[in-house]
């Protein structure tokens, strides 16, 4: 079948999806962000407001845990990195039943909708961590930086990694309503055994290696390697973390590409 | 021109096969309005989708070089919080329109919509009347070589559907319709052939007026023919 005709078809199709995806970000910008007064600054505040719960929780008690390390910070790259995941999963369960009306127009494909998402979400929690940077300067903690670029790369990865689990997550939702309630569960046990509140060094020996297999505990050890100066990736295996990138983004994209059409057409 | 080649659909319903369409082949001509009619449930708004590029045949094939609008009035996926204004060039964005097309499209749409200062308000705060006059205009705003009309004459008061069918009948005459009707009248009025679903088969007429007849008839249909249905 033709994708979109004549006058359209000189256009190349990744033109298309790309003004798609524009759309719909900036769609999403506005209507999350956009539309009461302080509307930006709530779309931060609100995910920022948890991990500032933690904070004063936890954080401000268990300093002299880590050497070198300030625990806030440290509570904070870890929440971050767990929220964009989190988030990421969890939002795209209900995705393309939301965004079912936007199908009408031919060129709206459900993946669209997803990157789209992920977008704005990377926008909302790059704010969250400058907030948290500033923040954090603020108390006098020690915000430096180990490695930017190895920092970046390693939010990439897990926003990668969460949008290619959410997308097999949107596709599985798609076809049983019992999958958001499953992975409900399945994030809450992540929630807990990520490491976003201990160190892995401070967990007995014999359950490392149990915890290790949770890939976002993984994640959060490279994001801490790449912030601390004086963390180490001992714990991360490059080749488990890319497995299950990999795997990932295969399965879902083999699922997705054979049920794009009986998600357009529900 | 629009193919059908081999075109069926169906659906699976506790393990059997529900035929709507078997093994359809059908061309449509260049440059004409195409009605469609049947009974309800007959598979007039699924041909109209797949014609559309939003349902899919469960197996052959639908070729077109042409452009197809969504359903004229139904564009959806519009977001109650945001203004008429605002979804509107949200829309035309998703058709990777010029700052200056999208500045014409939007003119056009608050002209031919007169919301006046509703234009500029959440579109959750709309009445059904106000939404459809907003969603017709949207439609009417781009440039389609056929535009998709599911019973689209149905909303909206006595004034702006004569508007309607005034502006339908500016674009039937330099581009063209597909349109699912019971209304015959007005299907013989705004076509020119026409698409008769029955019991699973497709006929084509090249007379909408024919199509019309026939169905009116309810028997058994003959004449000139030129679907092929298995």
């Amino acid at each position: 079948m033709d994708y979109m005709g004549t006058r359209s078809e000189k256009r190349k199709s990744w033109e298309i999806q790309k003004a798609v995806i524009f759309a719909l970000f900036l769609r999403e910008v506005k209507t999350r962000f956009g539309v009461q007064k302080l509307g930006y600054l709530w779309a931060v505040l609100e995910p920022a407001a948890i991990i500032m719960f933690f904070w004063v929780m936890f954080g401000l008690r268990m300093r002299a845990h880590l050497p070198g390390i300030d625990y806030p910070m440290y509570l904070m790259t870890g929440m971050i990195s767990w929220n964009i995941f989190s988030s990421l999963v969890m939002r795209s369960m209900s995705a393309f039943e939301a965004n079912r009306g936007l199908f009408v127009y031919r060129q709206v494909k459900p993946i669209d909708t997803l990157i789209a998402r992920t977008l704005v979400e990377c926008l909302v929690y790059l704010s969250v961590f400058l907030l948290f940077m500033v923040a954090g300067g603020f108390m006098g903690y020690d915000i430096s930086i180990f490695s930017i670029p190895f920092l970046v790369a390693s939010f990439a990865g897990v926003v990668i990694f969460g949008f290619f689990f959410g997308l097999a997550g949107a596709i599985a939702s798609h076809f049983s309503e019992n999958v958001p309630k499953v992975m409900g569960i399945v994030m809450r046990a992540l929630f807990f055994t990520s490491g976003i509140f201990f160190t892995l060094s401070s967990v007995p020996e014999k359950f490392r290696g149990f915890l290790l297999l949770n890939p976002m505990l993984q994640w959060n050890e490279l994001v801490r390697a790449a912030y601390f100066h004086t963390y180490s990736t001992q714990y991360v295996s490059p080749s488990y973390l890319g497995g299950w990138l990999l795997g990932s983004a295969f399965a879902s994209l083999w699922f997705y590409t054979r049920l794009q059409q009986r998600v357009i057409a529900s | 021109m629009i193919r059908l080649s081999n075109v069926s659909k169906y659906y699976d319903v506790k393990g059997t096969r529900h035929y709507l369409f078997r093994d359809v082949n059908l061309t449509i001509p260049e440059g004409i309005n195409v009605g469609i009619l049947g009974p309800n449930g007959a598979g007039k708004s699924t041909l109209l989708r797949m014609l559309g590029g939003i349902d899919y045949p469960s197996s052959g094939t639908i070729e077109t070089p042409k452009n197809i609008s969504w359903p004229v009035g139904l564009a959806g996926g519009l977001q109650g919080s945001l203004s008429g204004r605002e979804n509107a060039r949200f829309v035309c964005r998703l058709y990777n329109l010029s700052r200056e097309e999208i500045r014409e499209k939007i003119a056009f749409i608050e002209a031919f919509s007169e919301l006046g200062r509703y234009l500029d308000m959440p579109i959750k705060t709309y009445s059904s009347g106000m939404g459809s006059r907003l969603r017709f205009s949207m439609s009417m705003a781009f440039d389609f070589d056929y535009y998709i009309m599911d019973e689209v004459l149905s909303v909206g008061d006595q004034f702006f559907k004569k508007k309607c069918e005034e502006m339908i009948n500016r674009i039937r005459e330099s581009r063209h319709i597909l349109m699912a009707s019971h209304g015959l009248p007005q299907l013989e009025r705004l076509c020119d052939c026409g698409i008769l679903i029955r019991q699973g088969a497709v006929h084509y007429f090249e007379d909408i007026k024919e199509a019309v007849a026939v169905y009116r008839e309810k028997q058994g249909v003959e004449g000139r023919v030129h679907a092929q249905t298995a």
